[in-house]
């Protein structure tokens, strides 16, 4: 009988045969030979029994068996694959042993684990969150297009008023010309977006549509899924064709993918379109801002109230220019030629010979200035994240080095058991990369949230169409997390799985030196000072903000509110009605409870504007206005008291300034020098329009206020008279009323009209703050996020200090024994605690402050008027590190200096 | 000396195998054995075929292999079926049988009038 071999399956014994032989020559080769060799062996003895000589027996034996070294080598092919398979799943399995080991060990220290993965969540999270913003706005081309390193934007850059500026914005005729001249394989398409009510009625549902003209969906590399594409025809700039194309979104959300959609309708406001097709893919147009709708640029045609050839005006500028191309080279053609032909005067919107076009990427931030402050803030921001998780990762060193001192004695007990060095290390190191992953995941959440946040804070008004966290943002946290982990555990592995450093970690400790080791000191220095710059950021953007909102625009912003009455071709055929009934409707204004006054303005404040030309009597041309134009602005009467303006000289306009009677005007007093230098303006005359228009007696001088924007030069403004304006010019209602009532009063006024005029007036509000609020936005953003990212460094710092010193507080804790017994005061203890703490703490900060001071220029240019070296905030930011670092360092002072000398002199 | 000897396909000497196996661990010579004398020295199988077939088995997971000791005291390789390995057996055996019956049904067939 054969002895069963079962008993040794897996025995220890048999594994460690086995890595006996594999020392000596490869496994599988001497397996086989041991095998074969046993079974010729028993062959020849068979054969030899009966009655075979040993060569007789041995050549029957070899006949039997076949090619003997084809067959060894066919089961050696089979068995390296056998042994690999095996040393993958032994692997697998040792790793799977490791993490339920890891798993089990921070599972016994969930504070240490906890901590960890809060900090390094907060400062993954910070990272994801930007970089999921970052990504799509700068890195990812819009969805749904194909090949997109092939399509690309125009835009042009000419000098105006002495500077340079960027457009990307262009007029039909101009489009017209850039398509005549592209070379072959070039093609060009035009569009432009905004948003639309969907639907018939005043609804708050609002959709993203397209105005497209040229091949737009052929140059996107968009085809449909369901219909078709426009037409040449429709395509075309001169026809009119109510027809649309939805977006695969649009069709699934509010049409629940109807197969018969194609010939339906869309309504957008009071003009009617029939869908001829829906676009395949996730396709929502080229912008970040999401289109929905694609309808024919010819279309404006209907609800702009244009004239005929509306679209052959230079006025009609905002269309994007795209264009595919099929090679790259043509690309450069192309462009020289646009250059040539936006240089022509006939042609272009720029009167600049000088001028250069340029082409790039069809990714829109990395060739718009639209929201330069806002990008410029958001990589800035990048830098302030990574900031917070170089923090962050000192932080978790700090707690893994504390912890590592902690488990120097199971440390100890497993390298006698016979775990290896490299083994102990990977453990080490696979414990941080779990806590990594880990907070990765709780990072993701944070990233869902604070991201969406930062989308609404730096450009609201954009609909993004799709959600923070994709699978780009959740591969680029994981592998940021891991980078992280395996550079937080580094360290403290090294140092725990070396023999010789845990061995002088315990003889420091018995000794009672316990000094904090230079590696804690430097990682506390370095979350000082990266505190310090962050602290320091937050400070020079809330001043910078601060200055901003301290700037005088003229107008009282807080409390106004606007109301336009009339839409479209409606205000034109009922301006007269409107004119007649407005001052009704200001005398119904004024009845609202909270109203303080009501006045008529020609255009919102700040917002829109006139230009006439102007005339001087006996003089053939006006004074150079330095690049500034001379602004006009009709308003009645009340205007200066209603939008907190003062007369300054002179006197206001009254009822008696009517059509009819004497032409006056109002102008503020840096156009009042800039025409009469040295001389009384309230005895001139200027003449308004063409020079056979009779000429307006200077009646008053005005305080400043603001053509457009809160930060400008001052500029130079007149007033006329609404009620000597020319017919047809309703006119924009302005509501005065207490702080912060604006957006109540302006709603209350908005329905007072509608029942006045009647439903198709479609009274609109907007109050100033909505005005000017996207200009002050960005300082807005710059100083809340900022802060928020200073908060946090400030916060991760303080667990870090506490955590460093609470550690060293437990190592020493004999020591403090020692000293107590020696008659040492509590006050003494904390004293001399503290003083460390803060010594360390103090270097820190001193090189953060240099820092701040030479990294000063990076964030310059987003600040308004303030220094980024401002020392009022490098002082502030010091100060409240030190006040944070000397409570984290007593808490743990006061709990040490309470202990028991007895005790803590037993436990060592 | 050499007899024809029957054309194995390496299914048929899979199955062969596994039911040697079915007994008890076995060397790769007891195998041999096995089915020498279990076919009544019918089947001459290269013993080279047999070592191949047992490692292919051991790589599809049928039998695994331990070093253990002959009853004559040499260090031999050892073959156990696995769980995979009965259930082969089990598969294969009865689609053998079905094999075996209709091979036998069609040899003791007769020749229907045509019609």
């Amino acid at each position: 009988m054969t002895r069963s071999p079962r008993s040794e399956t897996r025995s220890p014994l048999s594994k460690g045969w086995r890595r006996l032989t594999q020392v000596w020559k490869p496994q599988t080769v001497s397996n086989i030979d041991d095998e074969l060799q046993f079974h010729f062996e028993q062959k020849i003895a068979e054969f030899q029994e009966q009655g075979a000589t040993f060569e007789a027996a041995r050549a029957r034996a070899v006949e039997e068996f076949g090619d003997v070294q084809r067959v060894k080598m066919s089961l050696r092919e089979i068995d390296e694959r056998v042994e690999s398979k095996q040393r993958r799943a032994e692997w697998s399995e040792t790793v799977v042993q490791d993490l339920r080991y890891v798993v089990r060990s921070l599972r016994r220290s969930p504070a240490f684990a906890t901590m960890v993965i809060v900090t390094m969540a907060l400062g993954l999270g910070a990272n994801a969150a930007i970089f999921s913003v970052l990504d799509r706005l700068y890195v990812q081309p819009p969805a749904g297009i194909s090949d997109p390193a092939s399509i690309h934007r125009l835009s042009h850059t000419a000098m105006n008023r002495g500077e340079p500026y960027v457009r990307s914005g262009f007029a039909n005729v101009e489009t017209r010309a850039l398509r005549a001249a592209a070379p072959a394989g070039i093609t060009i398409a035009s569009y432009s977006a905004e948003k639309m009510p969907l639907g018939r009625s005043v609804s708050d549902q609002r959709v993203g549509v397209s105005y497209v003209e040229g091949d737009y969906f052929a140059v996107s590399g968009v085809t449909v899924a369901l219909g078709r594409t426009f037409s040449s025809e429709e395509s075309g700039i001169a026809g009119l064709s109510p027809v649309a194309i939805i977006s695969q979104a649009l069709w699934e959300r509010q049409y629940a993918k109807d197969p018969d959609i194609i010939g339906r309708t869309i309504d957008l406001g009071s003009h009617r379109h029939v869908i001829v097709g829906v676009t395949r893919g996730n396709f929502r147009g080229l912008d970040v801002n999401v289109s929905d709708v694609f309808v024919p640029m010819n279309t404006i045609g209907i609800w702009k109230d244009r004239k005929a050839d509306w679209f052959e005006s230079k006025n009609f500028n905002g269309n994007r220019l795209i264009l595919r191309a099929t090679n790259p080279a043509s690309v450069a053609v192309f462009n020289t030629r646009a250059t040539a032909v936006l240089r022509d005067p006939v042609v272009s919107l720029m009167r600049d010979s000088l001028s250069t076009t340029s082409v790039h990427s069809i990714i829109d931030a990395r060739g718009n200035r639209r929201y330069g402050q806002e990008m410029a803030i958001g990589t800035r921001l990048g830098g302030v994240a990574l900031a917070i998780l170089l923090i962050a990762c000192a932080n978790v060193i700090n707690l893994m080095l504390a912890r590592a001192a902690h488990r120097k004695r199971e440390i100890a007990v497993r390298i006698a058991l016979g775990v290896s060095r490299t083994r102990l290390f990977l453990h080490l190191l696979m414990e941080s990369a779990v806590l990594a992953l880990v907070s990765a995941g709780v990072a993701l959440l944070v990233a869902a949230v604070s991201a969406n946040t930062l989308r609404r804070l730096l450009l609201p008004d954009i609909d993004w169409g799709t959600g923070v966290v994709d699978s780009r943002v959740v591969a680029f946290t994981v592998a940021l997390a891991l980078l992280s982990g395996i550079v937080v555990g580094l360290l403290p592995a090294l140092q725990t799985s070396n023999p010789n450093l845990s061995q002088s970690l315990r003889a420091s400790v018995r000794d009672g030196g316990g000094r904090r080791s230079a590696l804690r000191s430097s990682l506390l220095i370095t979350q000082a000072a990266l505190s310090v710059i962050l602290l320091v950021g937050a400070g020079v953007f809330v001043r910078s903000l601060r200055t901003v909102e301290s700037v005088d625009t003229g107008f009282d912003i807080d409390q106004l509110a606007y109301v336009t009455v009339g839409f479209d071709r409606e205000l034109e055929n009922r301006s007269a009605d409107i004119r007649q009934q407005m001052p009704q409707a200001l005398e119904r204004v004024r009845q609202i409870p909270g109203v303080e006054s009501v006045a008529l303005s020609g255009n919102v404040p700040m917002y829109g504007f006139s230009f006439e030309d102007l005339f001087l009597p006996g003089r053939d041309s006006l004074p150079p206005a330095a690049g500034m134009d001379r602004i006009l602005s009709y308003v009645s009467p009340e205007y200066y008291r209603t939008v907190g303006m003062r007369v300054l000289r002179g006197r206001a306009f009254t009822d008696a300034d009517r059509s009819g009677s004497e032409p006056v005007m109002a102008m503020n007093e840096n156009m009042a020098r800039n025409l009469w230098p040295g001389e009384d303006a309230l005895t001139k005359c200027v003449i308004v329009g063409t020079r056979e228009s009779p000429c307006r007696r200077v009646v008053a001088i005005v305080s400043p206020a603001h053509f457009s924007s809160v930060i400008e030069a001052p500029s130079m403004m007149y007033y006329l008279p609404i009620a000597q304006a020319e017919p047809g010019r309703a006119g924009v209602i302005v509501i005065r009323s207490a702080p912060g009532q604006s957006p109540r009063i302006g709603r209350e006024a908005t329905l007072q009209l509608q029942s006045l005029f009647g439903d198709w007036s479609r009274p609109r509000l907007q109050t100033m703050e909505e005005v000017v609020g996207p200009q002050m936005r960005p300082w807005r953003v710059g100083a809340a996020l900022f802060t928020s990212a200073g908060m946090l460094a400030l916060l991760v710092a303080a667990v870090g200090v506490y955590s460093s010193i609470a550690y060293t507080m437990s190592q020493r804790s004999q020591e403090i024994g020692v000293r107590i017994a020696l008659g040492a005061s509590v006050g003494n203890i904390m004293r001399t605690v503290t003083g460390e703490g803060v010594r360390v703490i103090a270097i820190g900060i001193g090189i953060g402050v240099i820092a701040a001071l030479a990294l000063g220029s990076v964030v310059a240019s987003l600040l308004y008027e303030t220094s980024p070296r401002d020392p009022y905030v490098m002082v502030t930011s010091a100060a409240m590190l030190l006040v944070v670092t000397v409570i984290a360092c007593a808490i743990p002072a006061w709990r040490a200096s309470r202990i028991d000398p007895l005790n803590a002199m037993r436990a060592e | 000396m050499t007899q024809p000897e029957l054309d194995f396909l390496q299914g048929t000497l899979d199955v062969l195998v596994l039911r040697a196996l079915s007994w008890e661990p076995m060397h790769g010579y007891a195998i041999a054995r096995f089915i020498r004398q279990g076919s009544n020295e019918t089947f001459r199988i290269l013993d080279g075929a047999l070592y191949t077939s047992l490692h292919r088995m051991e790589e599809k997971g049928w039998v695994e292999s331990e070093w253990g000791t002959s009853d004559k005291g040499k260090r031999a390789k050892f073959y156990i079926l696995t769980t995979a390995g009965r259930r082969a057996l089990a598969n294969e055996a009865s689609s053998w049988e079905r094999y075996v019956q209709a091979v036998a049904g069609v040899m003791s067939a007769k020749p229907e009038v045509a019609t």
